[in-house]
């Protein structure tokens, strides 16, 4: 059966090395020059993002700062700053809202906008392109670039955008899919995930071209269930509308992750962690009038590689709370006995605690609210206003001297995810 | 090579407001004047309920962040990137 042809005009904008950009607007000693953001203060740290001069070395995404430094000692390292990145975030949501109302915001640097009834009427997909970059450089900084992708769809505009890194602009045409599509990796192409990957390098195979060329019942044979959306996925199709994250459905799980500036073998120090994270993700919760019955704990080892931030050394356990909730106390009562039963065969350097099967309790307006939770609103009410963890438990209050230890006050700031 | 301080301390600072805009013309810490001559990015932030302006500012010996808050209308020096 033939598939209609895609006739939307999607944008893919992505601010290119997000962060290091940012912090280059920040301080223009940094400009054009090879440097990351990470902890400053920790050999150790892995960068978060990297500049383009760094990346043209192969300095990247999770790699160590002393391993950057030794592979180009003028390697820079600026601290993370995530007040600023988010102020950031809501100017360039703010910028391309100009454009059209259809936005779907995809991370803190990426965004979708659909401008097909744009297009229509009275302006051209390129001059809205031009016309965006140059917004952003006018209200964002010089410093900060960004790479659009222009396609029917929005996978191929994602890898429009992607193919004219930085600051390019990329139209991929419906009749032309296959000229960008069929040279990339299997693993670089959006929607396919690891496993996949995995599968199919393990068969011989790399590119997209490789599992065009593909029968179906060979495609079957190696990825079973999958094979119908790949199949689709390789031959350019994508049928998601730009939807707004105002029209999304809540989210289905979430997870708050901590590194530890000293990795840890003390037992303590991770039930004292779980816990804060526990009061997070339950803040969280009840910020979206959200309840959770299950959940997860993870460590990760101290000596990880570059990679392995996504890969090895990870190990953890699930839980189930019982009941659905949004109580940090009952979360984090799940999570003790994971970390008492825990063998450290070494120093733990990273802590995740999270939740999925998030609900929206039908019943919710219709209970009445418990003491408990009558004072956690409270609470939270005096947090949003004086800031996060004014007040907390008595148990986690050294968290708070250690973090005051680290940062200066513009780190004590409220702080929210910046997907609503 | 690079000195990073990180200060938070009071200080007085020199702002022009014009045409919607703050620019900063520079600083006095530690009984020294710093002339800016770039002001390089503003971001906008919260301390609890109250918004506080943190201003990216550079010449030609380092960078520096300056910090607004709305509330009390004080301004902090809060970090140098020197460079030497």
């Amino acid at each position: 059966m033939q598939l209609p042809e895609p006739r939307r005009t999607i944008l893919h904008i992505d601010l290119n090395s997000f962060f290091a950009t940012a912090e280059q607007q920040a301080n223009p000693f940094l400009r054009g020059k090879s440097m990351g953001v990470g902890m400053r203060d920790y050999a150790g740290s892995a960068i978060l993002a990297a500049s383009y001069p760094a990346k043209w070395q192969g300095i990247g995404l999770s790699t160590r700062y002393n391993v950057a430094k030794s592979i180009d000692p003028d390697f820079e390292l600026a601290s993370m700053d995530p007040v600023k990145y988010y102020d950031l975030h809501n100017r360039f949501i703010a910028i391309l809202q100009q454009f059209s109302p259809q936005i779907e915001i995809y991370s803190i640097d990426e965004a979708f906008l659909d401008i097909t009834n744009l297009t229509k009427s009275r302006r051209d997909a390129w001059e809205i392109s031009f016309e965006a970059k140059h917004q952003i450089t006018r209200q964002m900084g010089a410093a900060i670039t960004c790479s659009i992708g222009i396609a029917p769809n929005k996978l191929l505009a994602k890898i429009a955008s992607d193919h004219d890194k930085p600051d390019g602009i990329t139209e991929i045409k419906w009749e032309e899919r296959f000229e960008y599509l069929d040279p990339l990796p299997i693993q670089d192409v959006w929607g396919i995930g690891r496993n996949i990957s995995y599968k199919m390098n393990k068969a011989g195979i790399h590119t997209i071209r490789q599992i065009r060329e593909l029968s179906d019942d060979a495609l079957y044979a190696i990825i079973k269930g999958y094979y119908s959306r790949l199949r689709l996925l390789v031959d350019g199709y994508n049928f998601e509308p730009v939807t707004s994250n105002r029209e999304r459905k809540p989210a289905q799980s979430m997870q708050h992750a901590h590194t530890l500036h000293n990795a840890t073998s003390s037992k303590a120090e991770l039930h004292s962690l779980a816990k804060k994270m526990s009061e997070r993700l339950a803040i969280r919760l009840r910020r979206h009038s959200q309840r959770s019955s299950k959940g997860f704990i993870s460590f990760a080892y101290a000596n990880m590689g570059k990679y392995d931030w996504n890969f090895a050394h990870w190990f953890g356990s699930n839980f189930a709370l019982g009941e659905l909730t949004d109580s940090g106390e009952k979360i984090y009562r799940a999570c003790a006995p994971i970390i008492d039963e825990t063998e450290l065969k070494q120093k733990i350097r990273r802590i995740t605690v999270g939740l999925f099967d998030l609900s929206i309790p039908d019943q919710l307006i219709l209970e009445k609210p418990s003491k408990e939770s009558s004072l956690k609103s409270a609470i939270d009410e005096i947090n949003d206003r004086f800031g996060s963890f004014k007040i907390r438990t008595a148990d986690i209050l050294h968290q708070y001297a250690k973090e005051t230890e680290l940062s200066s006050a513009k780190h004590n700031m409220r702080f929210h995810a910046c997907l609503p | 090579m690079k000195r990073y301080e990180k200060v938070h301390e009071p200080v007085n600072v020199v702002v022009v407001y014009k045409a919607g805009k703050t620019r900063i013309e520079g600083f006095k810490w530690q009984n020294e004047l710093y002339r800016i001559s770039r002001n390089n990015l503003l971001t906008k932030a919260q301390k609890g309920s109250v918004p506080i302006y943190l201003f990216s500012v550079s010449n030609d010996k380092g960078a520096y962040q300056l910090r607004f808050e709305t509330d009390t209308l004080d301004w902090f020096l809060e970090e140098i990137i020197w460079e030497d």
